[in-house]
């Protein structure tokens, strides 16, 4: 199907099969027909709001299928999605909407800023459905999701509309989707991985699932049984609660599925062969991808048994390589920095050209991941560049957490290091060294929940260590690797 | 120990936050899949329980999980 933009894409869909289930929430089951019914509506209000051509839209990134109308609408128009997670702290929330100046603010909560804003709820669908619209060019901005920077700042990734289309395609060549498919989406949708998972079936003219994450694993269960769901995009640390909390009766429903894509962070290899083990049907496809990049290397446990280790090879269309300090490509089995090149490839980051200049070299992107190849084209990781810290499939900098606790009247310096935990649901989690005012003061609860509501959830370490002095080199720089 | 007292305490609430019974996974910031996990960790291992798949997913609020634990203590 040749278009230009996912929303072009799944007009096509709706326009071949109006009647098929688009989407389905909870008791709520939605056609393509009136899926689309429902993008000309918010379409419609974003009009009458003056929204046009690159204009900002922040939205509440709530799962449900308001989310998906209101992000298809925004490209409708020709504007820019920016879909925020509904567990974004105020202040961080009022940060990115000083940072994108949006024409306007879809949101719950009132937030300071000098922007106009709206609920985000049904009242978008209480206008008459836009009558003229023209599809987005490939080359236009459709998105800028935030992910966390070095600094403790968020960075905005500016993604093209052929960047998704060219997420979506590639991953439907690797996992062999197509329309016949149903997926259940656990994951976030404002998240790169949920996100892609539901353009990359709306495009196709598939079927998703939403389930609101992994609580209640049945709730897959009744969708494998009760919908005929055949696939699930996961992260690891979701795949461990599934299995902690229902022990081995998910293998029974799980082997009705064709395929699952597991991405956002690593697993251990003994996982890996247990599961292709008792899923010896399904295609258990694995990602490594960054927001900036998509999917853009692809392993699939059955086909590459022997190389469980590897991150995998390049996904179609995408070239991978590594370089050295110079930005010399290097030779098999040598270690340097993952760099990536094709259709997924960012633009670039949202008005920072310093750190978008930085983090492209003679028109490859920088991963900032280290690894190496070998003789059959396998990316294997070897490590950071920086001290990320990836909690569960979510990617955390030190920093970021530091200057939060920094900020606690009690507390006179920080650091935070990752824990790798074997067996662990997260993979890692994170531990902050403190140096306490007052030893005997201190209430690590009292600490915790001052972070509550300055961090996302999953930015909260879960073990926290008093040390007399946070140890740091001459010029100042902190030396975590000491604190392992 | 009460179910509420454990919930407290895995969540690290504190005590002016309410916990009736109508509330459930997901309804407050710290009770996501992994706070889950770690409450009915926590549950099994105070009340020497185990909590089996099909209870698990009955869990939809603490008048569930009470219900559960009144039923197997």
């Amino acid at each position: 199907m040749e278009v230009n933009s996912i929303v072009e894409g799944f007009f096509k869909s709706s326009a071949n099969n109006p009647d098929k289930t688009a989407i389905i929430w909870g008791d709520e089951k939605v056609s393509y027909a009136e899926v689309s019914d429902n993008i000309l509506k918010v379409a419609g209000f974003l009009d009458k709001e003056g929204v046009s051509k690159a204009d900002r839209v922040v939205f509440y990134g709530e799962k449900s299928p308001l989310f998906l109308y209101t992000y298809l609408a925004i490209h409708l128009v020709n504007a820019i999605a920016v879909p925020v997670d509904v567990k974004l702290p105020d202040n961080r929330l009022a940060d990115l909407i000083l940072k994108t100046e949006p024409l306007i603010v879809l949101h719950p909560k009132d937030i300071e800023h000098p922007f106009k804003q709206v609920p985000f709820g049904k009242n978008l669908l209480d206008v008459q459905p836009l009558k003229n619209f023209k599809f987005p060019e490939k080359e236009t901005i459709a998105d800028i999701l935030f992910t966390t920077g070095t600094t403790g700042n968020s960075k905005g990734v500016k993604l093209t509309h052929e960047n998704i289309l060219a997420g979506a395609e590639n991953s439907n060549i690797f996992i062999g989707n197509n329309s016949s498919d149903t997926e259940i989406i656990p994951l976030p949708l404002h998240h790169a991985f949920g996100l892609r998972r539901l353009r990359t079936n709306m495009l196709l003219g598939a079927t998703v699932v939403l389930v609101d994450g992994f609580v209640r694993p049945n709730l897959f269960f009744d969708a494998i049984e009760n919908y005929g769901a055949n696939g699930i995009c996961m992260v690891p640390a979701g795949f461990s609660i599934v299995k902690k909390l229902m022990k081995g009766t998910y293998v029974k429903h799980f082997k009705k599925l064709k395929y699952i894509e597991f991405g956002s962070s690593p697993m251990e290899n003994s996982e890996k062969e247990d599961l292709a083990g008792v899923l010896p049907n399904t295609r258990i496809c694995m990602h490594y991808g960054l927001t900036e990049v998509a999917a853009n290397i692809f392993i699939e446990f059955h086909d590459s048994k022997l190389k469980l280790n590897a991150l995998g090879k390049p996904s179609p269309n995408t070239f991978v390589g590594i370089i050295d300090e110079s930005g010399a490509m290097l030779p098999e089995k040598e270690v340097g920095e993952i760099v990536v090149k094709g259709g997924v490839q960012t633009p670039g980051y949202w008005k920072t050209p310093e750190l978008t200049n930085d983090s492209f070299i003679n028109g490859w992107f920088k991963t900032g991941d280290l690894g190496y190849a070998d003789e059959e084209g396998y990316i294997f990781l070897s490590g950071r560049k920086d001290d990320v810290i990836n909690v569960g499939g979510k990617k955390v900098f030190p920093g970021e957490i530091e200057m939060i606790i920094n900020q606690h009247d009690l507390v006179k310096d920080s650091a935070c290091i990752s824990v790798k935990e074997s067996g662990s649901i997260t993979g890692e989690s994170i531990k902050a060294f403190i140096v306490p005012v007052n030893k005997e003061e201190f209430d690590v609860k009292e600490l915790v929940i001052f972070l509550r509501g300055k961090l996302e959830p999953y930015k909260i370490p879960g073990d926290i260590t008093f040390i007399s002095r946070i140890p740091r080199t001459s010029s100042g720089k902190k030396q975590r690797d000491k604190l392992k | 120990m009460k179910v509420e007292d454990i919930i407290r305490e895995v969540l690290y609430l504190d005590e002016t936050t309410e916990l009736s019974d109508e509330i459930g996974p997901g309804q407050l910031e710290a009770w996501d899949s992994l706070g889950h996990v770690n409450i009915i960790t926590a549950i099994e291992d105070e009340y020497d329980i185990e909590i089996s798949p099909e209870e698990i997913g009955q869990i939809n609020s603490i008048a569930a999980l009470k219900s559960i634990v009144q039923k197997r203590s």
